[in-house]
């Protein structure tokens, strides 16, 4: 292959949309162009910049709102936005602040019965891993690495499948603490976002028939149970993003 | 902005898909939505509602305008709403963001048919792999988020569309040509001169400095 050939199928090659034979002839001419190489590197740079940079536009407040009222949908998932207080309390006195605590923790228990005070320590686990330095107690992108890490840590043998493919790179895994019991948990990073996916054994839980979306302090969650493994992912990444991170998840393990 | 005309007919268009969807229910009571409709609001709402960001991120660097990418967002809703049982794929990422495509290409033109809208030459993707003095790596490396975001909004319409299709959604050829309505090949070009006047954009602004 030629440098006009190659610069013409460089972006469908810098892609991975070019078939294996092609791709290899690429590859080749690569390896030996002085000029050609320059050109990749420099789509290389382009993305990895396009990446590492805050570049979504987000959602304005009171658009959902609006197009729920033009379709006239419920507002029901607007509901399930938990409200995040603290910052909201703390100009108040700290009696009121109790006091209103418990009434707003109340609210919440009525919108989500008895899975709130999980939900929270989910988000909790998964913010406090971003802030600090917990974000990964085993740090590898090999499922054969992290599978075995967790022998002896969790009662369960936890599925470790890589999705790096569909834009989910497996980083490490962690163990954690939900409900005082050691979880397991995955580290995926989309992009610029971090996923964390729990996973622990509740032989009790109902199988759910649907994964529901949640979101908690700006950070969306969906719980799903697949074979008496309960399963939360929690990222700030998009809604639409993290739900094709369940699907390909489920897709897999089931 | 959208022009009144095009407001009042929006209005217009889904009253009128209301009046049709109570005739065809199979409630007695027609002022009682009927299971069907809210067994369909159900489905809309958990399907299309979660790509919302995504949608609204796509009209937002297409229109280049929060009001008038909000604007787009909701007509793409109402629309995608209207059309939800030709919905048969599983991508409703990808059948939503061709909805707002549409709908934002449509509202340009309408704002300014000739500054926004540029017919592209795909001849002129050929005259792209000449050589020319390539654009340096480390302006690219080292452009800050305003220089990229407002590189990527010079990008002509067509350009701008692919790279947020590809960049940022993350989209494959193949979704982006269902997207945009054009050949794979036609992606493939696309994207590959967008790339490099963005990069050469990039250049272009370092030196200004």
């Amino acid at each position: 292959m030629n440098c006009e050939e190659t610069l013409i199928l460089l972006d469908a090659y810098f892609d991975n949309e070019l078939d294996l034979s092609k791709g290899i002839a690429i590859d080749e001419h690569l390896s030996t162009c002085s000029s050609c190489p320059f050109e990749f590197e420099q789509r290389v740079a382009l993305r990895n910049r396009l990446e590492d940079l805050d570049l979504r536009h987000h959602v304005p407040a009171n658009l959902a709102d609006r197009i729920r009222q033009e379709l006239a949908l419920p507002s029901r998932l607007k509901q399930k936005i938990i409200p995040f207080p603290a910052v909201a309390w703390i100009p108040a006195a700290t009696a009121a602040v109790a006091v209103f605590g418990a009434f707003l923790f109340a609210n919440i228990e009525r919108l989500l019965p008895a899975e709130t005070s999980l939900l929270a320590e989910v988000a909790s686990d998964h913010i406090r891993s971003l802030i600090g330095t917990h974000l990964i107690d085993v740090e590898s992108s090999d499922e054969h690495t992290i599978k075995p890490w967790f022998a002896g840590k969790v009662d369960f043998s936890p599925p470790v499948l890589d999705f790096a493919d569909q834009g989910f790179k497996l980083v490490g895994g962690r163990l954690d603490y939900v409900r005082g019991k050691n979880v397991a948990v995955l580290v995926y990073r989309f992009k610029k976002h971090y996923v964390s996916l729990f996973m622990y054994r509740e032989p009790n839980s109902e199988p759910a028939s649907k994964q529901e979306l949640l979101n908690y302090q700006g950070y969306n969650l969906v719980y799903w149970n697949v074979n008496g493994l309960d399963c939360w992912a929690i990222s700030d990444a998009a809604p639409g993003t993290l739900l094709e991170f369940v699907k390909i998840q489920q897709q897999e393990h089931s | 902005m959208l022009g009144l005309s095009e407001k009042a007919s929006r209005k217009r268009a889904v009253t009128k898909y209301e009046t049709t969807v109570n005739q065809t229910s199979i409630s007695a009571d027609a002022t009682q939505p009927g299971i069907n409709d809210r067994s369909r609001s159900a489905r809309f709402e958990s399907q299309m509602l979660p790509f919302m960001s995504e949608a609204y991120n796509l009209a937002r660097w297409i229109m280049k305008d929060e009001s008038d990418a909000r604007d787009a967002t909701q007509d793409a809703y109402v629309k995608a709403f209207r059309y939800f049982e030709s919905f048969h794929g599983d991508s409703g990422r990808a059948w939503l963001l061709r909805i707002v495509r549409n709908v934002c290409y449509d509202a340009l033109r309408a704002r300014d048919s000739h500054r926004n809208i540029i017919s592209i030459d795909e001849e002129m993707v050929a005259a792209a792999a000449d050589p020319k003095p390539a654009p340096n790596v480390i302006a690219i490396r080292e452009a800050t988020q305003l220089r990229v975001r407002e590189a990527i909004e010079a990008l002509p319409l067509e350009f701008r569309t692919v790279i947020i299709l590809r960049e940022l959604e993350g989209f494959s050829y193949k979704e982006i040509s269902g997207i945009v309505g054009v050949p794979i090949g036609t992606v493939m070009s696309r994207l590959s001169r967008a790339r490099q006047q963005l990069a050469t954009l990039l250049q272009e602004e370092g030196e200004n400095e």
